[in-house]
Parts: structure tokens; sequence; C-alpha cells
């Protein structure tokens, strides 16, 4: 990425922000009290959980055991995963990373920048393959980490390739009237039951439902769409696209049309406006709007539960099993205290510190 | 006040959504094709029967006095209002409005749509319900934890209309703490106009499934490996690693072919035509039966499972007596008959079954719900205790593999 300046957001004199600070305090009181409450407690309760013995019907048992822990990491182990996962792995790594770099390096050559940061993200790519490849075959809990990140991740790059032309189509718009008129085309699906409208995909795309009767009355073969990957990455699209188009068009309208023209201008390639100029300055709606929809998708349980049928299920759906029919809930809090870092890490590694400071 | 049962009900619920379908198929067959277009004519507007026996005429009097039916116990230690948890869709809500006006009682009901769910509700502590229905093995666990307190006969006369091959179950022997609501099977469901013969084995969804893509299997590890496990000739509550490997790779292979592992949806898939083939309840298959005929259930020859609901009252209610009061109301004959009606679940209250309407019988004897002495022998009780755990293990293997 291209050195840019960041908007401003260095600090005033810190002898005028000190007592800003503490005038403000009783106003964030309430909303830390509900953090701390709704989200501090009951995250340090799930890890809590993971460490106690599972009561039949529910709950735990006041007991410490590591027998979760011990599932998770050792007992579960799949009998085929071994040190050749891990060469098959580093193989697979290693190919993505060759993969990408041809591309990526085709890319900086032709954009003029150096040929190392590319290197780089193909490394990065790489190491994620072989990492996600060790983990869909390590065991069964790590398998499912590994589909709903892969998944998610996937949701979140289709997102952006849909939402980035809508949100500078919307935002180019001259009269307010359109432009109002596009955003409330795209948020009237908020107003709807989410489980209303995943009923809905359901029914349109059954194997009986209209579209397959479409295609039939085409002469065309019907096809099988519910419980299927398509169908699953389908409704985390669906369901999240809004979260990634909000963003994006608050960023692009910011976007300053003169600084493209005047690149323009100055003999820049429409590709290279488009990295050097046009990128950096949606960026942060990039940020907000990727992480906000890979958190969604990663959790979805009504995605995955009503279009993947029980068949393709995603890390919600184990959660379900062990809180549920499995009686047991140390189990699923070790689970999701699990899955927390997984999420972390991979939000750390894709978004990084550096990028956060921008757009706070 | 008219009383719906669910047969009366599914109907009407059947031409509405037929109306809306036929509008979807309009714009989606605009090529004008009309190939299966039969099917929106063909049901007739059949008329709400009434229930068998006539409800009891409503008293005049206002709520605040008195009850004056001989149905609602001690006055003076009958409450004003109980919470009632039960199943989702399971009891025709009309009878709780009627027990409001003969005795009194208002009757607030919450439902869930697990026995886990409510397990975990009363297991809270303090949730408030005076009475809850769960299944067979949810008792077990409840009162071995201490949740349920011991009926008191006494207050229940209508114990004595019990079928007693209903009562003394293996979760609760000698009926401490439970009496039976409601029982049914899980078998198998599937349109008769899409097998030359019936099957009557497992291996119709198992090795041969005929119909790759257009069957399911429940959401249930216990309903989905049981069946594998007795489909290999194992006990449908085996516990050993061994017959658990064998049972996973019947289930991953069954899994290509099965459209998914549906509890939810199944009943409108089946009814639908979606799902041609399914796992089934036997009273879903019998709500599938009012909306196409051509659904017929069955207990393969392997064997199904056999399970109950249960009235049971948690220790911490705030008004035991009127519970006891209410579970005596739902055994009276004529209110068991509205029940039934409306689950087409089996019934265990040897008074009903005369005062059931023919329309009932006509969905139990086409859908082929008889439960006969030969099928009886077939079913077996899902039993759960700390040795099943495997079963979830077993099962997260198949979440894991895909």
């Amino acid at each position: 990425m291209a050195e840019h300046t960041a908007p401003s957001t260095s600090p005033g004199p810190s002898s005028t922000r000190a007592p800003a600070r503490r005038r403000v305090a009783p106003l964030l009181a309430p909303g830390l009290l509900w953090i701390s409450v709704a989200y501090v407690v009951p995250g340090l309760l799930v890890v809590v959980y993971s460490f106690l013995t599972p009561k039949l019907g529910g709950g735990v048992v006041w007991e410490a055991t590591l027998d979760s822990w011990d599932q998770i990491v050792a007992k579960g182990r799949r009998s085929t995963a071994g040190w050749g996962t891990v060469g098959a792995a580093v193989l697979r790594g290693a190919a993505a990373a060759a993969a990408v770099s041809v591309p990526a390096v085709a890319a900086a050559r032709y954009l003029g920048r150096r040929i190392s940061a590319s290197l780089a993200l193909a490394a990065l790519l790489g190491a994620l393959v072989a990492v996600n490849h060790l983990a869909a075959e390590y065991n069964n809990y790590t398998a499912v980490f590994a589909r709903s990140v892969v998944w998610s991740a996937l949701a979140t790059i289709i997102c952006i390739g849909l939402a980035l032309p809508l949100a500078v189509f919307i935002s180019s718009r001259r009269s307010p009237v359109t432009k109002n008129a596009l955003l409330i085309a795209v948020m009237i699906p908020f107003w709807t039951s989410m489980l209303v409208r995943t009923y809905a995909i359901r029914f349109l795309f059954a194997n009986t439902g209209p579209l397959n009767n479409l295609l039939e009355t085409l002469g065309l073969d019907r096809i099988v769409f519910l419980n299927t990957r398509f169908a699953v990455i389908l409704g985390l699209v669906y369901t999240a696209l809004p979260f990634m188009i909000l963003p994006l068009y608050a960023a692009a309208e910011r976007v300053d049309r003169a600084q493209m023209e005047a690149a323009r201008d100055l003999g820049a390639r429409p590709p290279q406006v488009f990295a050097d100029v046009f990128l950096p300055m949606v960026k942060p709606g990039l940020i907000v709007g990727g992480v906000m929809v890979f958190v969604l998708s990663v959790s979805q349980y009504l995605v995955p539960t009503l279009l993947g049928g029980g068949k393709t299920n995603m890390i919600a759906n184990l959660l379900e099993l062990q809180f549920g029919e499995a009686f047991n809930w140390p189990l699923g809090a070790a689970i999701a205290a699990l899955f927390s870092v997984v999420t972390l890490v991979s939000l750390y590694a894709t978004v990084g510190r550096r990028d956060q400071e921008q757009f706070l | 006040m008219t009383k719906s049962t669910r047969i009366a009900g599914a109907r009407r619920l059947l031409l509405r959504l037929l109306a809306v379908l036929a509008v979807f198929a309009v714009v989606a067959a605009a090529c004008g094709n009309d190939d299966d277009d039969t099917t929106a004519d063909a049901p007739a507007t059949q008329a709400p029967t009434a229930a068998a026996t006539e409800a009891p005429a409503p008293t005049e009097a206002p709520v605040a006095e008195a009850p004056v039916s001989d149905r609602c116990g001690d006055p003076a230690r009958l409450g004003n209002s109980i919470n009632f948890l039960n199943w989702a869709d399971y009891i025709d809500v009309g009878i709780l409005e009627m027990f409001e006006e003969e005795c009194g009682v208002s009757v607030t009901m919450d439902t869930h749509t697990a026995n886990e769910e409510a397990v975990a509700k009363v297991d809270a502590g303090n949730s408030g319900y005076s009475l809850v229905i769960v299944t067979d093995y949810a008792v077990e666990i409840m009162s071995s934890q201490g949740l349920l307190q011991a009926l008191d006969m006494g207050e229940i006369p209508n114990v004595a209309n019990i079928d007693p091959n209903q009562m003394d179950p293996y979760y609760d022997p000698g009926n401490v703490y439970s009496l039976p609501y409601q029982y049914s099977t899980t078998g198998f469901a599937f349109d008769a106009t899409a097998f030359d013969a019936p099957p009557t084995s497992y291996s119709a969804i198992f090795d041969e499934n005929p119909l790759c893509g257009q069957s399911s299997l429940l959401e249930d590890q216990r309903e989905v490996l049981g069946a594998a496990l007795v489909y290999l000739g194992y006990d449908w509550n085996e516990t050993s690693q061994a017959a658990h490997d064998e049972a996973l790779e019947v289930v991953l292979d069954a899994r290509d072919c099965v459209t998914g592992f549906d509890s939810a949806n199944y009943i409108g898939n089946l009814a639908g035509g979606e799902v041609l083939a399914a796992q089934s309840w036997g009273f879903a298959a019998g709500i599938a039966y009012l909306t196409n005929p051509n659904i017929r259930y069955i207990i393969p020859d392997e064997g199904g499972t056999i399970w109950q609901d249960n009235f049971v009252i948690p220790a911490d209610a705030p008004d035991p007596y009127t519970a006891h009061v209410l579970i005596n109301y739902m055994l009276e004959p004529d209110i068991g008959a509205l029940i039934t009606e409306y689950t087409i679940g089996y019934t265990p209250n040897l008074l009903v079954p005369p005062l059931l309407s023919d329309d009932y019988h006509e969905v139990v004897s086409g859908a082929g719900l008889e439960l006969t002495d030969e099928i009886r022998d077939r079913l077996v009780w899902q039993v759960r205790g700390e040795e099943h755990s495997i079963f979830a293990d077993t099962w997260s293997q198949i979440i894991a593999a895909g």
C-alpha cells in the first residue's frame, strides 16, 4: 500500500485535553458499565465455564477439570492428522504464495511500486492457507473453525466486490433525491426480520421453488441449490451486504474527486488512480465494512442452519450442539473462547493496528 | 366459541398458502406452462369440523365469580392465573380459553422448541412456571437434579383414565413426578407415489437411497445415529466406540444423498413435495398427510423409537395446586380429544379414542399411523445418561464434515 498521510488525528495541546477528559468521564460511565456487564463479565464467565465439569441436562458442576481443553487440543485429534498433514499444509501454503506472487508482482510493477510489499502479501496469504489446512485436518472443532473463517473471508471479499461499485455509483449521483432513494433501497432489507428474509431465500431457491420451476419451463435442468456451500456463502453475502455498502458509501462520499482528476492530468493511468488515489481515501470505509461483514458472517447461525440444512455447518452450529442436545456446556464454552481468539487473531492479521488508527 | 382443530386449521392454512403459491407460480411460469396447477383446486374447502364432543357450555357468569364447574378443584385453593410452558404448537389454545372460562384461571402459555431449553429455563430457578411439558428423558434428568416436585395423585382423579401401557415409564418409575400428555413414535415418512413398493427398511435412506437429493434425516443426533445403529444390527442406545465408528460411516455416506438434517422444515417439505422421504416423527407425518394424502408413515423393520411428552411440576412452582387442577382438566376425556385432534399424536387417555372425530381417524388410518402391538414390539425408548455423550462426539464429526 502506498504511504499516505492519514487524516489529522494528532492530539491538540495536552494541557487542554486533560480537563476535557475529566469532564466527559461521567458521560462515559453508563456505556462503560454496560460494556462491562454485558460483554466483559459474560466473556470471562465463558472462560471460567470451559474449565468446569459438564452437568447432564445442561449447566455445569463446579468442579475444575481440563477435560474440555484436552478434548479440543489433544484427545479430539484425528487419527489421520500427523506430520504428513504438516507437510501437505506447507506445500499448499507455498503453492498458494507462489500462485499469488505472480500477479501481485506484475501489479506492483505496473503501478510502479516496490516488489517486496507484494511478496510479503503473497507470503502472508500462503501462511494463512497453510494454517487453514492444518486446522481443517487437525480435529472436528478446528475444521469447523477453518471453514467458518474461510467462508466469512470469502463473503467479505465478495461483499467488497459488489459494494464498491455500488457505493461509488450512489455517491456520484448529483441529485440528493436519487441518492436518498438509492440509500433507502439498500436499507429496506433491514426493515424485515432476517429470519423472514432467509426463509424467503429458501423458498425462492428450493428444488420445487419458483427459480427451479422457471428453469424447468425454460427446458433447463433443475439445480440443487439449498443445503450446499454455495447457498451458505450466498446467504452470508446477502445478509451482510448492506453493512459493507453503507460504510463504503460514507467513505466514497468524502472522496475528493479533484485529487483523482489531478492524478489523471498528471499522467496516472486509471488503475493507478484507483490504487494510489481512490483506494487510500476509501480505506477506512473498507476496513469498517470488512470487519463488520466478517464478524457478522463468522458467527452466523441462521444462514448455515436454514440454507445449509445441517449439512454445511459453521461454528454456531457446533456451539448449539454443545449447549443443546450434547449437554456439554464446558466444551461449548471452550470452543467459544478459542474461537474468540481465532476471530481476534484473524482480524488483527488482516486489519492490524496501524490501519485502525486511521479511522479512530 | 368455535374450536379449531389442527385438521381444520391446517386445511385453511393450506388454502391460503396455495393462493400465495399460485401467484408465484403465475410469475414463475410466465412462459405459459402450467404443468402441475392441478393441486391448486384439489382440496375442496372443508368446513372446520366441530370437535367430537360439544365443549362444555361456557358459564355466563363473570370470571370474577367462583367457578361453577366441578372440574376446577377446590375454589378456595385455586389461583387466578398460572404460567404454563409447553412445546411450540402443541395444544389448541382454545383449550386454555375454555379453562379460563370454566374455572376462572387465566393461563399464560410460553413455548419451547427443545427439551434442553425447557430444562435450562427451570434449572435457572424462579422460572415462574407451575406446569411444564417435556419429553421422557428430560423428566429423568430434571427429577434426578431435584428440579421437580412429586405429583399428588389425590388431586388428579383423572389419572384413572390413563392407559396403563403409558404409565410407569423407564424415566419415572411409579409416575412420581410425571403423567403422560401425548406420545408418538419416530419412523419414516414418504410419498407413496415415489416408491413402487413401500419401503420397509432404513436402507431406503442409507445404503440404497432411490431418492437421492429428495430425502431428509432429522436434525437429531440420537434419532439419526440410533437409526444407523439399528440398521447395522446394534441397539438403538448402543454406546460402544466400534459401533459408533460404523454408524458414522453410514451417516456420512447418507449425508451426500439427503438434502439435509432437518427437524424444523421437513413437514412442509414433505407436504409440498420438496422431499419425498424423510425420517419423521409420527404426528408430523400426520400433519403432512393433511396436505398431501400420498404421505405414508412406517416404522422400519429394524425398529424405531417411542417417546412420550409429560406433565411435570417444577420444584419451585409458584402454584402447584392450580397446576394439579389443570393437569386433571387436560385429562378429562373431552379435553383430551381436543388435544389429540390438534397434535395428531397418540392419546394416553383411554376414554378419548371413542370421542375422536372421523377426520382424525381418517388421518391415522390413511397415513398408516395405527399403533398395533406388532409395531409396538419394534419400538424402543431413547435413554440418555452420562455414557451417551458418545452420541455428541460422533455427531460433531458429522457437523465437522461439511
